[in-house]
């Protein structure tokens, strides 16, 4: 089950291409089906300018909710995105831990510095190699695990991405992204109504320069 | 009885000693009587329990277990048909007893399954053991049940912010009380389930039926595997595979090492007939030396197999040598000039027994001390060495009374001496002899030892290399460190663990420690149950109001208000049987992780570092990450059989003194002590390491170099030259032993090494001895 919670966690790392951004503004319903990656495709254009925002800087605020409760639990933090690293997020409350989403998987590091690794699990494959594209907006790996609804509002818009695979569909739920412009402002990994996680993007920087010592504190 | 009636008997005798050892010989069974498990070299019933269950694991269990990498490249369809037929034609293969590919998650549902179902069973008791601890700890002003169901919910409050909250959202419902995901952090790192991630390998784990040290683990193994992979590269032509097991690395050495045994006996005899044949005047008479080196190994054999059960395949490795010590008796019998002409055989062997027999009963006292060893191997090869001594010295005596002219003239230049005396010569081997001694004094301080059991193996690179790649795929690390945990029951063995995990905490903080043994209670957390449930009536009502109080809907947790009445209803189980009910369902590598049967309890656990300090004897737990504790075994018999050679070492002086007197006898002891010192202080100086084979050819080397002291000191006494058997006994021993340095087993290597170089340096010294003393003599 610690697996499990691995993939989980991974959903949280999707936040990591967030752009900075006043308000969330959510559209209340999902669009309709889109073809990922098709040339020409209205959406391509809004891919590529998240695909290209390099390193990534941003404050959030997590609401968990959960059917037996009856407020969610507010989490704070901050998340860090660096290419070739991967993502690290440091929830800041209510305790300090830090979380890694790489390539080799996903790790937990508590305030004194001890590294815990959470292995993958074998029964949805490799959640890391389905979830990264999400981070990276890469379309062509995207398109191989996920269905993607979008609609757009103006200039705002939501992207739905639905897992192909039912194993993974039954983990992760449906992954929703809400944004503006080229900005995201919201999360959510929805599995029902009463069981979601909602990812609120306060502030974010976009091409940041991470220091040897955040690099070291915050990747590995 | 006429010489030729006594001619014949001795001929009968012979005859029927050799056809009786040769018969013993041809109805053993070699399978069963003759080893290769390196295991077997360890004392069945070694003193340290540990290392006494260390051994049986590794012998019964873990040695049974295959891994297997598939690589296949392509789309998921075709890798999973590949493995599928992998494992279907193991699994349909009476020589595997289970195959399990570990992408399969199916063992370690079942194992989660069975927690989550025992769970209050399990791991309640504990959990109450560390409420009532810290409740206890407090004021206690707030009844039990009431503080109890406030920290609950404050706890399920404070996990719903963690990270790992997400994953066990589905059963908070059923366990808020968190017992299942505070034992899922104590058992992270046991699982080797791995996914089948893009083009890596596909793993497969198996458990052979059969023994891989022995035939039926090896052979039908083999076939099986290779069906498998030809089932595999129908399903995908370029699938390529790569495996480890014991059995297929014992099989390659045991193959090497019977190489060796054969090639290394034919060297050795060849190597000591053509020595004996270069230096006797006719090459065709150096034949009658073969019988002696002959009987010695027939005796040997003999005598070694039916001493002991089983016999490790290095005795007869190692006993390859006993032909160049052997022939010693021939030498000294054949070469001898006779005391006058026509000197009946009587005569010359009433003449020469004293020194024969002062020479082979001091080895043989000295080797028979090893019977006392703790290892079997050291004990095998006294008796080996023993035996074969008295059977060379029986031959030589017997064959020599039955050929008609028992003495055969050396060639010049093998009894040529020095008959100068020229300063320059004297000061030279004045020289020789004060620099070997500075050697001998000082090299031995330079001295390293250490013992490593792979040195008993022949390396196999190759495999070698493809196991470590493997095992690399299953997670093996050296970053982190296996430890395992005994019991006579399984309540001396949880509460073992729960002191080596107390100690582990301490030595190393921060560090991580899985095990499934913390799915079980200890006995006392078990028995305490009744006491700690006693009056807790209104946990249930106390923790609905709690829960509310903290925002979660009471009702949502009708699961677990369910269970908990019936399972406080319910008759307790007993706590072996409930032991044996989780173990049970255990299948695959999780089945290594813990065993609940009678005199026989073990838990193996995990720790995220390197080894470090072994932990306390109360713990009941040894480190069996790699083969440390095994060298360290080693070490310890070496310094036993340091001991045992020290003893025997006196005795053979001992001897000397009662035989020769005091002066005599110490200045005959003097040459091979010193000897050996010297080869110690040589290699010492040159930075060689040591291991307990170095301290076995030591030991023998001494016991041979004693017998050129003794003919020596026999012909000084008569005021003779030194006779020229030593040297051809010298020459010999360090030509067999010489060739045991060829050997590709570095502990036979090092034990060849070391004789020669003892055997050669008392030789020098015997020929330079008289070169200093020259002058002194005449003045």
């Amino acid at each position: 089950m610690i697996r499990s919670c691995a993939i989980v966690i991974v959903y949280l790392a999707v936040f990591a291409f967030c752009g900075a951004a006043d308000a969330p503004s959510p559209l209340a319903e999902p669009g309709p089906l889109v073809e990922l990656g098709g040339a020409g495709s209205d959406w391509q254009p809004l891919f590529e300018k998240l695909a290209a925002q390099g390193n990534v800087f941003s404050h959030f605020t997590e609401n968990r909710w959960f059917p037996f409760k009856k407020i969610p639990v507010v989490l704070k933090g901050e998340m860090r995105l660096a290419a070739g690293r991967g993502m690290s997020l440091r929830y800041t409350q209510p305790e300090d831990r830090t979380m890694i989403v790489d390539e080799r998987g996903v790790l937990l590091r508590d305030d004194r510095g001890h590294s815990r690794e959470v292995p993958p699990d074998p029964r949805s494959g490799n959640i890391n190699a389905a979830l990264l594209p999400v981070l990276r907006f890469d379309q062509k790996e995207l398109g191989k695990t996920f269905l993607l609804h979008a609609v757009r509002v103006g200039g705002a818009w939501r992207l739905d991405f639905v897992p192909r695979d039912a194993a993974l569909a039954k983990i992760v739920g449906r992954i929703i992204v809400w944004g503006e412009e080229a900005k995201v402002q919201q999360l959510e990994f929805r599995r029902s109504n009463s069981q979601r996680v909602e990812i609120i993007i306060d502030d974010s920087q976009a091409g940041v320069v991470f220091s040897d010592a955040d690099q070291n504190r915050f990747f590995r | 009885m006429s010489y030729f009636r006594q001619k014949w008997f001795v001929r009968l005798l012979l005859a029927v000693m050799a056809l009786g050892g040769l018969a013993w010989l041809a109805h053993l069974d070699y399978n069963r009587k003759i080893s290769t498990n390196v295991l077997d070299l360890i004392p069945t019933d070694e003193r340290a329990p540990e290392l006494a269950l260390t051994r049986e694991l590794a012998s019964e269990e873990q040695s049974r277990v295959a891994l297997f990498a598939l690589d296949v490249r392509g789309i998921p369809a075709r890798r999973e048909a590949a493995v599928d037929a992998f494992v279907r034609t193991l699994r349909d293969s009476p020589a595997f007893d289970e195959v399990v590919a570990l992408h399969d998650t199916a063992a370690r549902d079942a194992l989660g399954k069975q927690v989550f179902k025992q769970r209050l069973d399990l791991l309640l008791p504990g959990w109450l053991e560390n409420n009532w601890k810290e409740y206890s700890a407090g004021d206690r002003h707030e009844p039990w049940a009431d503080w109890l169901a406030e920290r609950v919910a404050v706890r399920l409050q404070e996990y719903l912010g963690t990270p790992e909250a997400l994953a066990f959202q589905e059963i908070l419902p059923a366990d808020p009380l968190l017992l299942l995901p505070k034992l899922i952090d104590s058992v992270q790192g046991l699982d080797a389930t791995a996914p089948a991630q893009g083009d890596a390998p596909m793993l497969i784990w198996a458990r052979t039926k059969g023994s891989p040290w022995k035939d039926e683990g090896q052979g039908p193994v083999f076939v099986a595997v290779r069906q498998a992979e030809a089932a595999a590269l129908a399903a995908a032509p370029d699938a390529k595979l790569r495996w480890v097991s014991i059995g297929r690395i014992a099989s390659a050495s045991r193959e090497r090492i019977e190489h060796e045994l054969s090639g290394l006996n034919l060297l050795s005899l060849a190597a000591v007939m053509g020595i004996a044949a270069l230096c006797l005047r006719r090459v065709d008479k150096a034949l009658h030396l073969a019988p002696v080196m002959l009987g010695g190994l027939l005796g040997a054999w003999v005598a070694t197999t039916l001493l002991f059960d089983r016999v490790h395949i290095l005795v007869f490795v190692v006993g390859s040598l006993l032909g160049g010590v052997a022939v010693d008796y021939g030498f000294y019998l054949y070469l001898q000039p006779p005391a006058f002409p026509d000197e009946p055989y009587g005569a010359k062997v009433g003449r020469l027994i004293k020194p024969l027999l002062a020479s082979a009963l001091t080895t043989v006292i000295g080797f028979s001390l090893l019977l006392f060893s703790e290892l079997p191997l050291i004990r095998q090869l006294g008796v080996f060495v023993s035996a074969g001594l008295l059977s060379a010295l029986a031959t030589a005596l017997l064959w020599f009374a039955q050929v008609g002219t028992p003495f055969m003239q050396t060639r010049g230049f093998a009894r040529a001496r020095f008959t100068g005396d020229h300063p320059i010569v004297r000061r030279f081997a004045l020289g020789l002899l004060l620099a070997g001694t500075l050697v001998a004094l000082g090299g031995p301080w330079f001295l390293h030892w250490r013992d490593d059991i792979r040195e008993l193996e022949i390396p196999t690179p190759a495999l070698q290399t493809e196991a470590k790649d493997v095992r690399t795929l299953f997670g093996e690390d050296a970053q982190r460190t296996l430890f395992i945990t005994r019991g006579n029951n399984v309540a001396t063995a949880r509460a073992s663990l729960a002191r080596f995990e107390a100690w582990h905490a301490h030595e190393h903080p921060g560090e991580t420690l899985a095990s499934l043994g913390n799915a079980l209670p200890t006995l006392a957390a078990w028995q305490a149950v009744p006491e700690r449930l006693g009056g807790f009536d209104m946990f249930v009502p106390s923790l609905r109001a709690a829960l509310e109080r903290h925002g979660f809907e009471a009702a949502a947790f009708a699961p677990f208000f369910s269970e908990w009445q019936t399972w406080r209803a319910a008759p307790r189980p007993e706590y072996e049987a409930m032991a044996g009910s989780l173990v049970a369902v255990l299948r695959g590598p999780l089945q290594m992780m813990a065993s609940v049967g009678p005199g026989r309890c073990w838990f193996f656990s995990i720790v995220s570092h390197p080894p470090g300090r072994e932990p306390p004897a109360d713990t009941s737990t040894v480190n069996v990450s790699g083969l440390e504790n095994m060298n360290q075994l080693f070490g310890r018999y070496r310094v036993s059989a340091l001991r045992l050679s020290a003893w025997g070492l006196g005795l053979v002086g001992l001897s000397m003194a009662v035989l020769y007197g005091v002066w005599r006898g110490a200045k005959i002891f003097a040459l091979p002590v010193g000897s050996c010192l010297f080869a110690f202080g040589l290699l010492g100086l040159t930075g060689q390491t040591l291991n307990l084979f170095h301290l076995l050819g030591a030991f023998l080397g001494v016991c041979l170099s004693h017998n050129y002291a003794i003919f020596t000191a026999e012909n000084a006494a008569r005021g003779e030259e030194s006779p020229p058997s030593i040297r051809l006994s010298a020459l010999t021993t360090a030509a067999s032993f010489g060739i045991l340095g060829l050997s590709k087993i570095p502990v036979v290597k090092a034990l060849g090494a070391t004789v020669a170089l003892i055997v050669l340096t008392a030789l020098v010294a015997v020929e330079l001895v008289p070169l200093a003393r020259r002058k002194s003599n005449r003045s």
